[in-house]
């Protein structure tokens, strides 16, 4: 746990809202990266990260204390987006990709836009059971028992989604002409 | 591709996508702060509308098994009591100058996860460490303290003052 992250936490069980909100600005960019990862949206991933602070608020005395904040308020982020995408049947491709890069060469910019632009496409094709392990994976860096808690799958079942999901994801890419080097 | 290939890939693209639009999330904490005062972090009972009279006589047959299963509020406002709140802790005690650092039992926890104790009657004026043990191995410091200190062996002491009485502390 974080520095300080215990108590924290113990003082927005007591009611501290502003002890909540230094623990959101610490987890607010990963939340919404894997909202973003997952959604692909940016104002839905805006939306996602906004409701999993707010029900992980709510339901902070279910957290188990002595376990990883980060692992548990990631369940909460994916569990959100999987509501989401339910509800919503949210597999639409991307459509805000408008500034990815920030100064450079233009040219240099313009081919690594497009190949992200790929990339997220490739990753909004796959399905959401694959989707979420795999951002959890490579945005959020957990690992296969971190995963599997936060999903509340068998790790086994974790891996094997993982190996599928980056089968597909290669195999769209190589469709698609990417290569590994930029 | 190789398989270290698209990983990078996928790191790369999903941090670089996160951080384009980054600017989207960044008064997120001040807008939950805004939006939190009106919730409350534990579940608390709502009665809503029902009758009054209704709750009188339940409540007659539900005090006796609440005060059992200590499932009332913790009486954290008195100042003269010690809390913790540690919803998932099978025992907390306290140990402190006090109790020449024998480990303590707190009552708890009550609905909210919250443990406490009474300081004792007889307790002298003066400064006092303390800590809180939780599951009989964890050192827990207060997060209502108003002071702390660093003891040699690495951990953090919470600090209470006990006032003459009649004065304030």
């Amino acid at each position: 746990m974080g520095e300080g992250e215990l108590e924290l936490i113990q003082r927005a069980l007591h009611g501290d809202v502003d002890a909540w909100g230094e623990i959101v600005r610490r987890y607010k960019d990963a939340v919404f990266g894997i909202a973003l990862g997952i959604l692909g949206n940016p104002a839905d991933a805006e939306d996602a990260a906004h409701d999993a602070f707010i029900r992980a608020y709510q339901g902070l005395h279910t957290f188990h204390l002595e376990k990883r904040f980060s692992t548990w308020i990631f369940a909460i982020t994916a569990n959100v987006c999987k509501n989401k995408l339910r509800r919503e049947r949210l597999f639409a491709p991307l459509k805000h990709l408008s500034r990815l890069t920030k100064g450079g060469d233009p040219a240099k910019q313009l081919a690594q836009q497009e190949r992200t632009q790929i990339i997220r496409e490739a990753i909004d094709q796959l399905k959401p059971a694959y989707k979420m392990p795999l951002v959890l994976r490579y945005y959020a860096d957990l690992d296969y028992k971190e995963i599997a808690e936060a999903l509340g799958l068998p790790e086994g079942t974790v891996k094997t989604r993982l190996h599928r999901a980056k089968s597909e994801l290669k195999h769209i890419l190589e469709q698609k002409g990417v290569t590994g080097h930029a | 591709m190789h398989e270290h290939e698209l990983e990078s890939l996928l790191k790369e693209t999903l941090t670089r996508y996160a951080e384009a639009h980054r600017d989207r999330i960044a008064d997120l904490e001040y807008e939950i702060v805004e939006e939190l005062p009106s919730r409350q972090p534990t579940p608390r009972l709502r009665w809503g509308f029902v009758g009054a009279g209704a709750i009188a006589v339940a409540a007659v047959f539900v005090i006796g098994l609440w005060a059992g299963l200590n499932l009332f509020a913790a009486p954290c406002h008195d100042p003269s009591v010690l809390c913790l709140v540690y919803p998932n802790a099978k025992s907390v005690s306290v140990a402190s100058q006090f109790t020449l650092w024998e480990p303590v039992p707190m009552n708890g926890p009550d609905r909210s996860g919250v443990w406490w104790i009474r300081l004792p009657d007889n307790i002298k004026p003066g400064r006092y460490e303390y800590s809180f043990i939780v599951d009989g191995e964890r050192w827990v410091h207060d997060p209502r303290a108003s002071e702390f200190v660093h003891t040699f062996d690495d951990k953090i002491n919470s600090v209470l003052y006990i006032a003459p009485r009649g004065e304030q502390p």
